[in-house]
């Protein structure tokens, strides 16, 4: 399996991801630190103009984070398997002696693990930012989180499993519509699912429905290779 | 007889048509099979079976003696394929491509993939990204692609598309190279005959969905209508010539003035001169064989 996924990485050219990854990160870290100290976010007079409850440092870093990576996660999903599927190169990926469904999961496991790694590091990156920005100048944001704690890590952990498991629902809609524009347009519903707010109808602070969510992604992720075996190519 | 390769009574459906009925093939080790038929015939269907991109709805494959699964995948090491087109990634080079292709077939020695590409003249484009390969290098490229981990059996899907005739002619000896010194049992569609007569052992006609035929070829040479045409003027007094003086009766009045004769082993000039004996006057006589182009137009239009 390891064997499977360098060579995905390998096939797929892994360093462009790599290269826009590391981009994505350094402009989503200026942005949040113009946020949080140069006060684009603020009114004229000063104060900030935020929500309530969206008042914390911590809102805005989830939410482009989330964003970003789960958009990023399903365009690869995309290039990686749905792009293989219409150009045929699965076909010749079939015809190799390995299971089918390891061939997909292993394609699958590359690009989570990837996008996994690349949005735990880049909220790292941010927060550590934020951190030592917050020693020498003054927040606009409240800076609402504690690197020293154990649960800030836990918690970051489990939030970037949870938004890049649910691009496996992406790909599974773009896998039934043949289709990587499918794929990442349910990226898009996704965020507004989980990100946007109705008035103060918000799904964004809620604790069981990311739990739930990741779950259902994981139903997806195995219907996605359950029939792959059977099917005709 | 055990063969490499055996369909039974194969068979496909599709949303309700049927697209191949009742295949049976049988390849035997060490022979280049041609896979004949039209376009449309089912070809490609039936080779997606073999390889497994397609589950049959009827009847079954056996490769190597073995009846193939739908989880069937170690078997996928001893063969080499290219089915409907070869797919490559486009973005990396034709070298790259032979050695993704020997990491997902296991296959670890070294100096195969230059020895592949040296075969099909590609050394020189080894570096170029495929995408800006011709359609006869990407042609070949699948080839190499297909013998590089030097399977038992290769099956192939119009492999000489996109070729030139010279490319054409190296392909083909490369087939025969194969088979001889390497023994690898060779399955190879197309839809023009004249690509296969000269090299395959038996060929399998296709049209329609259904198998019109499997024969060796030196059968066919044998089967084969032979007659000489003789255009005479007196046909009466010919066929009374043919008849009792040369005690001929495989012959076959045409018309006013044509006769076939059918008698294997008939000479030309021993006809000519017993006619000329008797005083028939000959206009023309020929010697006909029908060739396999017509046997297999006959197959394949004869439905």
């Amino acid at each position: 399996m390891l064997k499977l996924i360098k060579l995905e990485y390998k096939k797929n050219n892994i360093k462009k991801y790599i290269r826009i990854a590391v981009i994505m990160a350094i402009i989503l870290c200026l942005f949040i630190f113009a946020l949080a100290f140069l006060g684009i976010a603020n009114d004229p007079d000063g104060t900030l103009d935020a929500a309530s409850g969206t008042d914390v440092i911590s809102a805005p870093i989830e939410l482009f984070t989330s964003m970003t990576f789960l958009i990023f996660t399903s365009v690869m999903l995309a290039s990686f398997i749905i792009s293989a599927y219409k150009d045929k190169t699965m076909n010749l990926m079939f015809t190799y002696p390995i299971k089918r469904q390891k061939i997909q999961a292993s394609q699958m496991i590359a690009v989570w693990l990837f996008n996994f790694i690349a949005l735990v590091l880049t909220k790292l990156a941010i927060y550590m930012c934020i951190f030592i920005g917050a020693k020498f100048m003054q927040s606009s944001f409240m800076v609402d989180f504690n690197i020293g704690s154990l649960f800030f890590y836990v918690q970051l952990l489990l939030k970037a499993v949870s938004i890049v498991t649910m691009s496996f629902i992406a790909l599974f809609v773009g896998m039934a519509f043949k289709s990587s524009k499918a794929a990442i347009i349910t990226s898009f519903l996704l965020i507004l699912l989980t990100q946007a707010n109705v008035g103060d109808l918000t799904m964004a602070g809620n604790t069981i429905f990311p739990v739930v969510l990741t779950v259902v992604s994981l139903v997806f992720a195995v219907l996605s290779i359950y029939n792959v075996e059977k099917k005709d190519f | 007889m055990s063969y490499i390769l055996q369909t039974d009574h194969l068979g496909k459906i599709i949303d309700g048509k049927e697209i191949v009925t009742d295949v049976n093939i049988h390849i035997t080790k060490g022979e280049i099979y041609g896979f004949l038929g039209p376009n449309g015939a089912g070809k490609t269907s039936v080779m997606k079976m073999i390889t497994n991109l397609w589950k049959p709805t009827n009847g079954r494959v056996s490769l190597f003696g073995k009846t193939l699964e739908t989880t069937s995948y170690e078997v996928f090491k001893r063969m080499g394929s290219i089915i409907e087109f070869p797919t490559f990634y486009e973005h990396l080079s034709g070298k790259d491509n032979l050695q993704f292709h020997c990491e997902y077939m296991g296959y670890y020695n070294k100096g195969s993939v230059m020895e592949a590409l040296e075969m099909l003249n590609l050394i020189d484009s080894a570096d170029k990204p495929v995408k800006n390969y011709s359609l006869g290098m990407k042609q070949r490229l699948g080839i190499a692609r297909a013998i590089l981990c030097r399977p038992e059996l290769v099956i192939l899907d119009e492999p000489t598309n996109g070729l030139d005739p010279a490319g054409m002619k190296q392909i083909r000896d490369l087939f025969k190279m194969l088979c001889t010194e390497y023994g690898m049992t060779l399955m190879i569609s197309s839809h023009l005959l004249s690509e296969i007569e000269s090299i395959a052992n038996t060929i399998g006609v296709i049209n329609q969905g259904k198998m019109m035929k499997e024969i060796a070829i030196e059968e066919i040479a044998e089967t084969n209508t032979f007659y000489v045409e003789l255009v005479v003027e007196d046909m009466k007094r010919a066929a009374f010539v043919l008849a009792e003086n040369m005690h001929l009766s495989n012959f076959k009045i045409i018309g006013d003035s044509t006769i076939r004769i059918y008698e294997q082993g008939v000479a030309t000039q021993k006809v000519s001169k017993e006619l000329m004996l008797n005083d028939v006057a000959i206009l023309s006589i020929t010697q006909h064989t029908e060739s396999l182009e017509d046997y297999f137009l006959k197959m394949t239009q004869g439905v």
